[in-house]
């Protein structure tokens, strides 16, 4: 099979065609470049929401909770589920499918989980590009779920046009709030483990530390939302803010910013990966900052005319 | 073609809740620098296999500790290659008797692993066994 022949399979509903195409895209070949260039364009109208908080919060168990919720309203979810590589071997244990495994044998769901391979910033280097291989499947809903992460793990919010950030019982004082990082970015708070002692009080310390100042997310205001999986409270609410989030976007023109940042992302990877491949291939330069015969910015100058003068082929 | 880590799903049939063996397998994967896939405890087969299938796995390891393998395994197959999945390599371990191991391999299942066997020849015969022809698309 050829791979257009395999790309329109996945974009037309096939689930072992989709799943390839995202392993094609995950091993970053020629391959993966060719399957870019074959979505672009495609897609665009998928809702793009990314769920981050610390390790334990609950994040998989929130995600299968609406996932269900969405799919029996008829809409369809793909979940992208980040967990950590090893540092040591390279390995990696992607546990998320524990939770979502029931939710992923509907027709209309979608799970991928993806290990975070060179990264530290909670996220995998493909989940941008296979977030946009599910858009282009025609997913109503993509999630992508960080590693559980912390304080200044911000990137996700560069991902996605709506982040959810969970919290749990005995997340910390409200000085914890009141820190800078991912506590600024959030558009929705999801407490969870509401049935436990605790949730309420943090759900009071993220309410008074955003009504400290002005909101930086101009007219939004973030709403909290109270949910637990032991009782089912909160999950309808929670979709019912992700989509008045969606609305919001739309109607204040802010999901244009929002696709417009998701784009310079994706660039700024792009110029990352290929200007690290340049300058794998490229050890005298390194030697030659390493004893001192270039500054890392002289190297760097000559690295960059190196690559504007690559064959277009190279791209 | 970049060299790209290898997948397995380390999975659980059934309603068996010795998953000891399950997580050594998966940890013992994790450190030969394999991508696992874990799914947990009481796993049905269309589970197993809609695993697979979203995760584009070159391995699945089944831990059966029950004595269902001879009703569960049959099923297992046979959901896996409705997904079209009857190309990815399928292992077990746990405790599966000696005479049943004939019959388990021709269902498909390429080794039985037993008690006793060491890390590194299970995770030797998933390396050389578990290579994926279909990565390299036309």
């Amino acid at each position: 099979m050829s791979l257009d022949q395999l790309v329109s399979q996945a974009l037309s509903g096939n689930q072992r065609a989709l799943s390839r195409v995202a392993t094609i895209i995950e091993s970053e070949s020629a391959q993966a470049l060719a399957v870019r260039q074959l979505l672009r364009g495609k897609g665009g109208r998928a809702r793009i929401i990314g769920i981050t908080g610390p390790p334990g919060a609950g994040k998989s168990s929130i995600l299968a909770s609406i996932a269900a919720r969405i799919s029996l309203s008829g809409k369809s979810v793909a979940i992208i589920a980040v967990d950590p590589t090893s540092p040591i071997s390279g390995g990696a244990i992607l546990g998320d499918r524990i939770r979502t495994s029931e939710v992923s044998l509907r027709p209309n769901v979608f799970v991928r989980s993806l290990a975070s391979r060179s990264r530290i910033d909670g996220l995998a280097p493909a989940a941008l590009a296979i977030i946009r291989l599910f858009d282009a499947a025609g997913f109503d809903y993509v999630f992508l779920e960080t590693v559980g992460a912390g304080q200044n793990q911000f990137e996700i919010a560069n991902y996605v046009h709506t982040l959810v950030l969970v919290e749990a019982p005995g997340a910390g004082d409200s000085v914890q709030m009141l820190k800078a990082g991912i506590m600024e970015l959030a558009d929705i708070y999801a407490v969870n483990k509401a049935d436990m002692p605790g949730a309420h009080l943090v759900s009071r310390e993220l309410r008074a530390m955003l009504t400290l100042g002005d909101n930086v997310s101009g007219d939004w205001q973030p709403p909290i939302v109270l949910c637990s999986s032991e009782t089912g409270e909160g999950f309808d609410a929670l979709i019912q803010a992700i989509d008045d989030h969606g609305a919001h976007l739309r109607k204040s023109g802010s999901i244009q910013e929002r696709s417009v940042r998701m784009a310079r992302t994706e660039t700024v990877n792009a110029v990352q990966k290929l200007v690290e491949r340049f300058l794998d291939r490229d050890q005298g330069l390194i030697a030659a900052v390493a004893d001192g015969t270039h500054t890392p910015e002289q190297a760097a100058g000559k690295l960059l005319s190196r690559v504007s003068q690559m064959p277009r082929s190279e791209t | 073609m970049t060299e790209r880590p290898l997948r397995i799903l380390i999975a659980k049939p059934g309603l068996d809740g010795h998953d000891r063996g399950a997580k050594v397998m998966a940890r013992a994967f994790r450190d030969a620098g394999f991508e696992v896939i874990y799914t947990g405890l009481f796993q049905t087969p269309e589970m197993i296999a809609t695993a697979a299938l979203q995760e584009d796995v070159d391995a699945i390891g089944l831990s059966i500790l029950s004595g269902a393998h001879m009703s569960l395994f049959p099923r297992i197959m046979n959901e896996l290659s409705g997904c079209g999945l009857a190309d990815v390599l399928v292992v077990a371990g746990g405790t599966i008797p000696e005479q049943d191991i004939e019959e388990v391999r021709a269902m498909g299942i390429a080794k039985v692993f037993g008690p006793g066997t060491s890390m590194s020849t299970a995770i030797a015969f998933v390396r050389e066994h578990a290579g994926k022809q279909a990565d390299h698309v036309a």
